[in-house]
């Protein structure tokens, strides 16, 4: 059976993906492969911590990274490669 | 000071340094993630920084004793903190079995010590207790296998009341020295 994903990995991938590009919900599930009624509990929690914002275009939503979040995103990606390494994460 | 302890002085300055840029990255991490892998992570470099500090000043100080006990005290916090990171290796199952062992036997070493103290060194009342906070340790030990094996928290409430009640008695029958020393004075 797969190892259950660690909500740290599943932070990751969202800053990931939306380092590269601010992204709407539906895209941004898809990418990190989780039910959107999860991942709105996650963003909610990121936008708290003004890591993400949340900007209302038309009727679309679309996240984006903050500059707080970009920061964050470069911190886990120096640490990630020992969090590997001690199987924290994938 | 030979050529010897000044290089292994060197090499460890240098792995507490790197330690404590590593402990204050993850911390600043977990203060903004909240991720308790971080936490876990994060507490396992401090225990090894701590214990590389007591490490490093064990081969500094010339008394004996303080060197020994330092020595002790930095493979202890390490053992610590490989325990929290074991935690996330080992199964549920395999949980319940090993980890238990781990973790009593450090009380159980405590108890042993501890009752070898009371019989070396120890005088008067505060022999009784170091004798009831002794026995809590071996209790406590038990008590954690008993709770892993058995699934009753019994053993281990008792241990704890046990010794949190002789550190209490401990503590207020030393106050009380040191309370009565002033009134004879006076």
């Amino acid at each position: 059976m797969a190892k259950k994903r660690d909500r740290l990995e599943i932070i990751f991938e969202i800053l990931d993906a939306l380092s590269k590009e601010p992204l709407n919900p539906t895209k941004l599930a898809t990418l990190v492969n989780m039910p959107y009624d999860r991942l709105k509990k996650l963003l909610e929690e990121l936008i708290e911590k003004g890591m993400v914002q949340c900007e209302e275009q038309g009727k679309a939503k679309i996240f984006r990274l903050t500059s707080q979040g970009f920061k964050i995103h470069e911190e886990l990606k120096k640490v990630r490669k020992i969090l590997q390494d001690y199987g924290i994460l994938k | 000071m030979n050529l010897y302890m000044l290089l292994l002085l060197i090499v460890e300055s240098i792995s507490i340094a790197a330690f404590t840029y590593l402990s204050i990255l993850f911390i600043r991490v977990y203060r903004r993630i909240k991720s308790e892998s971080i936490l876990f992570y994060t507490i396992f470099i401090l225990l090894l920084l701590l214990g590389q500090l007591c490490g490093i000043l064990s081969t500094v100080v010339s008394n004996a004793r303080i060197a020994a006990t330092l020595y002790v005290a930095s493979s202890s916090l390490a053992a610590a903190g490989f325990m929290i990171m074991l935690f996330s290796s080992f199964s549920s199952n395999e949980l319940y079995i090993v980890i238990p062992i781990f973790i009593a036997s450090p009380d159980i070493l405590a108890g042993i010590l501890s009752t070898v103290f009371v019989i070396e060194s120890v005088r008067g009342r505060t022999r009784y207790f170091i004798s009831i906070l002794s026995a809590s340790y071996y209790i406590r030990g038990i008590g954690t296998l008993l709770t892993a094996f058995q699934g009753s928290l019994l053993a281990l409430l008792i241990s704890e009341t046990i010794r949190a009640s002789a550190v209490v008695l401990l503590a207020l029958h030393h106050t009380a020295q040191v309370l009565a020393y002033g009134e004879e004075k006076r």
